[in-house]
């Protein structure tokens, strides 16, 4: 076994982020992933993202709101170990590929259903997109804006989580399955995903006190400053022990019994907070950004430089962690994008290829089914592939 | 019958990449035994972020620098399935207590380690913090803009990022062992996890046009996809996904007038006089209290949400009925609530088995069940070698 899943068979009927993302994950671990789309194609197709979360896949098209693009499908999941697809309640239903219908066909197969909100409770039947996700996952509110307005998230938290758990969650009904022999169906909500990340954060009891926060960060020895270049950086006093070091390289011994440092470096509350920001403030404007982090780094004080995404794909460490990789695309060329994110020694993962164009494989999957090619250019004809 | 019965974990880890992964498998039916020195894991200072993610774990406080703590900690391997640590790298080779070292113990040990940056490189001698990758991956810069001051963003999501990887990688390497017998040493790192969390946006070909949109103050990525404020000063968001949601936005804003209006009357003049339509917009939501827009808006099957804050969340009925907030008593603490479990397995659901423990809380149990006498027990914590 070269891999960790090798032989094991993903069927991917997702579309956008979260479902292809999580069959992705499999795909690279050895899994061999059947992308099953619609006949106009995953939508999400036309965001460059997509060449980067649909990886190493096959692509089939199979128009499912047809009885025989129905019984093509369910073929496919007789022979597959792992099914995957993030429609709305009901949809798998009215296409023929819910689970009480598949796992009669195959009672070993892992269902997984990535859906917004979950089975219960009124938001149950509410669209499940990102934005509304994390809405109502409180994400938008707990990053305040300037003024305390909550503020939109750029990046699509709740499906990225979403897909890391459903992958965890397949695995592990896999590993089950290895005991018991059965199957099971698995429900992963982005709402419950967005929000068991934040577990740290969503807990109450009587004396719970929640800090205010502040785009640049509210803690003074843990925030955004910037250096006399108006280059920003992260100082990241994280524990006393960084503290000590970062008042001794300042030499700043007396901050230890300075009342203003008290509870150093997470409990410095305001008004005391905005004291200290002040002086660390005038401090930095002293050097240049540079300067500051060769400074802190010569220190073992954490720092670290604010970059954007496409310096961040040019970093040493990351080529190191071999978590860029480059792959031919037919479209656009040669397309640098994320490695893989997990290294297992006995079996590490690989990427297979570059993401497949629109039904490249569909002939291929089919006569792997047994359908001979009459047969073939028949759906192909009624459109039905 | 739960996923992980007899599946047991050693954790070692600290802050959230760690602990927040080994409660991932703790939810699941594996027995984590939370390994802290006798003072206790530092994060325990966090209050509320500790205990978020340290449920269902039993705790031993031993010294493990020490020898006969070591000793403790290496009987503790050989009963054990999977080891979880976070730490800079290097620092359990001193110790002996290293994959190599502790596969001699336990062969077919499953070694999670989640370093912060990586096992050999440039920065991995660096401390680091989910604040630290944040920075340095382009995160707050895309949330900020460019030109703009960049933003730090509350959620640690890369330590949640790396916990949810490894604790899948935990699950890959079981499922192996399963089949083969073979434990595996298995790495993520925080920076490997701040490009997972990227990965749409992670990609780089010739020609190819970035766009950064962010703003310290973004309320949306266009007027029909955006948070809007209330009458009562409450936050809520609509987005429409099509043109017969934005009929009947405007319908309900009692502005069929925007939909001849020659600046929206398509998606593309929309889009070209987005600010206009922003400010229209605003002002009309301006005018009635929130829930009164979100029942219009639901009525109209125009999809919006409220934004919630974190106490309304810990009330809110839909994440009460889904399990999503549970309550449980803590011994020192008494009722606490926090997340549920976020995936549902039908065969094998997830169970909460206990708050977070205190420190040592378990120390003598486990001892006790690794064979020592109560006399040693005794000698051991008279030496503060356990606690």
């Amino acid at each position: 076994m070269a891999q960790a899943l090798e032989g094991v068979k993903v069927l991917d009927l997702g579309n956008y982020i979260a479902g292809p993302y999580a069959a992705m994950l499999l795909g690279d671990q050895g899994a061999e992933v059947i992308k099953v789309e619609r006949p106009e194609g995953d939508p999400y197709r036309k965001v460059p993202g997509f060449i980067a979360l649909n990886r190493g896949k096959r692509s089939i098209t199979v128009d499912l709101k047809r009885k025989q693009g129905q019984q093509i499908a369910q073929e496919l999941a007789k022979r597959g170990d792992i099914l995957i697809h993030n429609f709305r309640p009901g949809v798998a239903q009215e296409l023929g590929v819910d689970y009480e219908t598949l796992s009669r066909l195959n009672p070993r197969l892992i269902y997984c259903a990535i859906t917004g909100y979950g089975e219960k409770g009124p938001y149950r039947d509410k669209l499940g997109w990102e934005p509304l996700v994390a809405s109502l996952a409180g994400a938008y509110t707990d990053q305040p804006s300037s003024d305390g307005s909550p503020t939109f998230l750029v990046l699509p938290l709740a499906s990225y989580f979403a897909a890391f758990l459903a992958a965890f969650s397949s695995v592990m009904a896999l590993y089950i399955r290895e005991i018991t022999g059965r199957g099971q169906a698995i429900e992963m909500p982005l709402l419950n995903a967005l929000t068991v990340a934040e577990a740290s954060t969503l807990v109450d009891f009587e004396e719970v006190i929640r800090p205010q926060w502040a785009p640049q960060g509210p803690l003074p020895l843990y925030r955004l400053y910037q250096g006399g270049d108006g280059q920003w950086f992260c100082l990241g006093v994280g524990n006393y022990a960084f503290f000590t070091k970062f008042a001794l390289a300042l030499g700043h011994e007396e901050w230890f019994s300075d009342p203003l440092f008290e509870g150093a470096p997470w409990m410095i509350l305001p008004p005391r907070s905005y004291e200290v920001q002040r002086m660390l403030k005038q401090i930095f404007a002293t050097k240049t950004r540079d300067e500051w982090l060769e400074f802190l780094r010569s220190h073992d004080i954490p720092c670290a430089p604010a970059r954007r995404i496409d310096e961040f794909l040019d970093d040493p460490q990351l080529k190191i962690n071999e978590m860029v990789i480059a792959l031919e695309d037919p479209h656009v060329g040669r397309v640098r994008q994320m490695g893989i994110p997990l290294k297992l020694s006995l079996t590490p993962g690989k990427v297979k290829g570059p993401s497949p164009l629109l039904g490249q494989h569909t002939q291929e999957i089919l006569s792997e089914l047994g359908y001979p090619p009459d047969k073939l250019s028949k759906l192909r004809e009624g459109k039905v592939i | 019958m739960y996923a992980l019965d007899g599946i047991r974990v050693v954790d070692l880890s600290t802050m959230i990449a760690g602990p927040f992964c080994t409660m991932l498998l703790a939810d699941m039916g594996a027995d984590v035994i939370k390994v802290e020195p006798p003072d206790g894991d530092p994060w325990r200072q966090m209050g509320l972020a500790f205990l978020g993610a340290n449920r269902g774990k039993r705790s031993i406080a031993v010294d493990v620098r020490r020898e006969e703590g070591g000793e403790i900690f290496r009987k503790l391997v050989s009963t054990s399935d999977i080891l979880v640590e976070n730490f800079r790298p290097g620092i359990w080779q001193k110790l002996g207590l290293d994959y190599q070292s502790l596969c001699r113990i336990k062969p077919d040990l499953i070694y999670i380690s989640i370093p912060a940056f990586g096992s050999t490189g440039p920065y991995v001698m660096l401390p680091g913090y989910d604040g630290l990758p944040q920075v340095l991956s382009g995160q707050s810069v895309s949330q900020g803009g460019i030109g703009n001051p960049p933003v730090f963003l509350k959620r640690p999501s890369n330590d949640y990022a790396a916990a949810m990887l490894s604790a899948y990688g935990a699950m890959l390497a079981l499922y192996v062992r399963a089949k083969q017998g073979k434990g595996q040493y298995v790495e993520t790192s925080i920076i490997d996890a701040a490009v997972a969390m990227q990965a749409s946006d992670f990609i780089d070909y010739p020609g190819m046009q970035r766009q950064f949109r962010g703003d310290a103050d973004l309320k949306g990525v266009k007027a029909t996809c955006r948070l809007y404020k209330a009458q009562d000063g409450r936050w809520f968001f609509v987005l429409c996904t099509n043109e017969a949601q934005w009929r009947a936005l405007a319908q309900v804003l009692g502005r069929d007038d925007l939909l001849n209006d020659p600046r929206f009357h398509t998606p593309q003049k929309r889009e070209e006089n987005d600010e206009a339509l922003v400010d229209i917009l605003a002002n009309a939501f301006s005018a009635k209290p929130a829930q009164q827009w979100l029942a219009l808006l639901e009525e109209a099957a125009v999809p919006c949400a409220p934004s919630l804050t974190v106490d309304e969340i810990l009330k809110d009925p839909h994440y009460l009925a889904n399990e999503l907030v549970v309550d449980h008593d803590h011994p020192t603490l008494g009722r606490v609530r926090q997340t549920g479990i976020g995936p549902k397995l039908s065969q094998t659901p997830g169970r909460i088995w206990r708050p977070a423990p205190v420190v040592g809380q378990h120390t003598n149990e486990i001892l006790i069940e690794l064979g020592y006498s109560e006399e040693q027990i005794a000698d051991l914590r008279a030496k503060r070698i356990i606690a």
